[in-house]
């Protein structure tokens, strides 16, 4: 039996119910054995094991250090979702002053203990792969323990949902509908969920981090606005779920 | 004395107040990081805002999504065909079979048979396992196909829905439903002849949203006992957020004192009646009618799961088929410095939102208030209630424990509570 551990930080558990979809599969429980999971396990040490899942981003310090003995007690750590690699939609605070943001909202800011930074992951820890998505894709977790437990590892894919959408034979909708849609720039993954539904991307798997660069993500936001899209809400689109990308590729817009 | 939370979502702690050895106070300290929602959606256009929200909890996103959508809808006077909005009220109850289901079959099954864990309890007795995930299986489907995916649904906006599923989609769904309720009466007749080990008779409030003919789901106002306000009325005057003296988690209590109790026990107390007669025949067997104590709310559950795939059948059974283009047209709106407020039962209870609209219709201010933060005032009442003045044990520690599980408390949509500082009157330490 291959021992996990599943644990979270700043992040609101979506991921983690991925994984246990993931464990009503009889062919996984037969060779996984959760040994840590407080959300489903009544236990709270953490010991030696094979794998780790994580889910959420770093905004305490606890949560560091938290992530530092993960690491240590692994041999591969997995980071799941948007938010373990690109900070999540909790990243929008830091366009303001952390101390702005808390006094907006409690009346006691002085006792909210968290760091001015919203981290993902990789910033702490070395990650040994990564599921991008919000949430992720249940079937791309079933897919990556099937073949590990089989001595592999899943292909990886870089590509953007438009691919998705060629190959399910699901017409543009910025072309056919002149719907706005971020899939041009969107990490694969989801299968173009939206698309196929007649609505376009909203971008939750994140920007395609491979070779997507600052003039591409310009251009297309450019065609956007001729179809009378608020920039602003596409910016908060971009910030809120690929962070770590975007707040670097951006400055020359905004 | 502090021990981490376990069998609930999300981080916290339960920390035990002693004055030499004797359990003084019980509460929650919460630890998971709080992700300043209110702030972060502060400048955003409401329909940014529908999608945002639902990150808010990874179980319950559609109450978060359906609430917002709801609350700008009516404060901006936007109308909603009564088909497209039994569609999403589908998808609500979908949401509770599935946040229902977890709860159950992972956190409360293992508890009250005393193993530590489902998959101990799943040695013990395959079947019961492999009946769970049957259910949550099922409900992932039913997500998947009248919402999107099983979390962060991407299929309602302001003034609709965006697809309708095909009648195929649909045909399946129907196929399985009878085979999903011959694994819930078999996992229902284990659950249901469980008696809870803590007796308590309630004597706290009860709140629930106001439902004038049906079960206890959407709408404008609130009922606590037998006292109807608007949510405005409540939120603004009724309730005030309170810190106690040793605690400074902020905390929501009815003119500044009392607690009050929020989720499936309430709705069940109040609207039982209401329920299908299918539900209570099944209760009856077992004798279990209201009132229930917080203790029983997995029966509360198992009662709101059955009667929610109840509902869920018939609308398969006569579901028609809405061509996608008329529920998809984009809905435009301006606004006048608004108040959208609305409430939804989310599974585990009321879910208030509040937003006000600046003259260029993006959000100027916010308030959530979410179940669990309604409840963390009575769990520790209650929990305090139970301890006082017992030795401050490891069986202490399993009692407040159990009070936080019976509660279900889905931390990570806490949007309001705060760290705790620890008090400790232990003069020996």
């Amino acid at each position: 039996m291959i021992r996990v551990l599943v644990a979270k930080l700043t992040s609101c558990s979506g991921c983690l119910n991925e994984v246990i979809y993931a464990l009503t599969h009889s062919d996984i429980r037969a060779k996984y054995n959760v040994t840590y999971f407080t959300e489903v396990l009544d236990v709270d040490k953490i010991s030696n094991a094979e794998l780790a899942f994580i889910e959420g981003s770093i905004t305490t310090k606890h949560q560091e250090e938290f992530l530092k003995n993960l690491r240590s007690q692994v041999e591969y750590l997995i980071a799941l979702g948007t938010c373990a690699l690109m900070g999540g939609v909790q990243s929008l605070r830091l366009e303001g002053n952390i101390e702005d943001v808390k006094k907006t909202i409690y009346p006691e800011p002085r006792y909210i203990d968290v760091l001015s930074e919203v981290k993902p992951v990789d910033s702490v820890v070395k990650v040994d792969f990564a599921i991008p998505g919000c949430p992720i894709n249940g079937d791309a977790l079933v897919s990556f323990l099937r073949k590990y437990a089989l001595g592999g590892l899943p292909v990886a894919i870089y590509e953007t949902v438009c691919s998705e959408c060629k190959r399910k034979n699901t017409p543009c909708v910025i072309v056919t509908q002149k719907s706005p849609c971020l899939g041009p720039i969107t990490t694969s993954g989801c299968g173009a969920l939206c698309p196929q539904f007649g609505r376009g991307c909203y971008g939750c798997y994140g920007l395609k981090f491979f070779d997507i660069t600052r003039e591409k993500i310009n251009a297309l936001l450019d065609r956007l606005v001729e179809l009378k899209v608020d920039e602003g809400n596409l910016k908060a689109i971009l910030l809120a779920y690929s962070f770590k990308l975007y707040s670097k590729l951006k400055e020359s817009r905004c | 004395m502090k021990s981490p939370l376990t069998l609930v979502e999300g981080e916290g702690s339960v920390v035990i107040i002693e004055r030499e050895g004797y359990v003084d106070r019980v509460f929650y300290e919460i630890t998971e990081a709080p992700r300043f929602f209110e702030y972060i959606v502060r400048g955003k256009s409401p329909e940014l805002v529908v999608d945002f929200v639902s990150r808010v909890c990874g179980i319950c996103g559609v109450s978060y999504t359906f609430l917002a959508a709801k609350a700008f809808e009516k404060c901006l006077n936007i109308e909603v065909d009564s088909d497209v909005e039994e569609f999403r009220e589908i998808l609500h109850l979908a949401e509770r079979v599935k946040s229902h289901a977890l709860h159950v079959f992972l956190m409360n099954l293992p508890e009250i048979t005393k193993t530590r864990s489902f998959s101990e309890l799943a040695e013990r007795n395959p079947k019961v396992v492999k009946n769970a995930f049957n259910i949550i299986s099922y409900s992932r489907k039913l997500m998947r196909v009248f919402g999107g995916r099983f979390h962060n649904v991407v299929n309602i906006k302001i003034g609709g829905v965006y697809f309708t599923p095909s009648r195929d989609d649909v045909e399946k769904l129907r196929n399985e439903i009878n085979g999903i309720f011959k694994s819930f009466t078999e996992l229902a007749d284990i659950i249901l002849s469980f008696k809870s080990s803590i007796h308590l008779a309630i004597s706290k409030p009860q709140l629930c949203v106001y439902a004038e003919k049906s079960y206890s789901h959407h709408g404008e106002k609130v009922v606590l006992d037998n006292a109807i306000y608007t949510t405005e009325a409540f939120y603004r005057n009724i309730v005030s957020v309170v810190q106690k003296e040793y605690s400074t988690a902020l905390q929501y209590r009815v003119k500044g004192s009392e607690s009050f109790i929020v989720g499936p026990v309430s709705r069940f107390n109040r609207y039982y009646d209401r329920l299908h007669s299918e539900v209570k025949d099944l209760l009856n067997t077992y004798d279990w009618r209201p009132p229930l104590s917080v203790f029983e709310g997995y029966i509360a559950r198992i009662a709101e799961l059955y009667d929610a795939l109840l509902t869920i059948r018939e609308y398969l059974e006569n579901y028609k088929y809405r061509d996608i283009v008329s529920v998809k047209n984009t809905v435009e709106y301006k606004s006048a410095n608004n108040v959208c407020e609305y409430a939804v039962e989310a599974p585990r209870g009321v879910l208030y939102h509040r937003y006000v609209l600046g003259k260029d219709c993006k959000i100027v201010e916010c308030d959530i208030v979410t179940p669990t933060a309604q409840n963390l005032a009575v769990m520790e009442d209650i929990a305090t209630q139970l301890t006082r003045g017992k030795r401050a044990l490891e069986e202490t520690i399993a009692i407040a424990k159990s009070v936080a599980i019976a509660f279900d408390p889905c931390i990570s949509c806490s949007v309001h509570t705060l760290p705790v500082k620890v008090f400790n009157f232990n003069k020996r330490s």
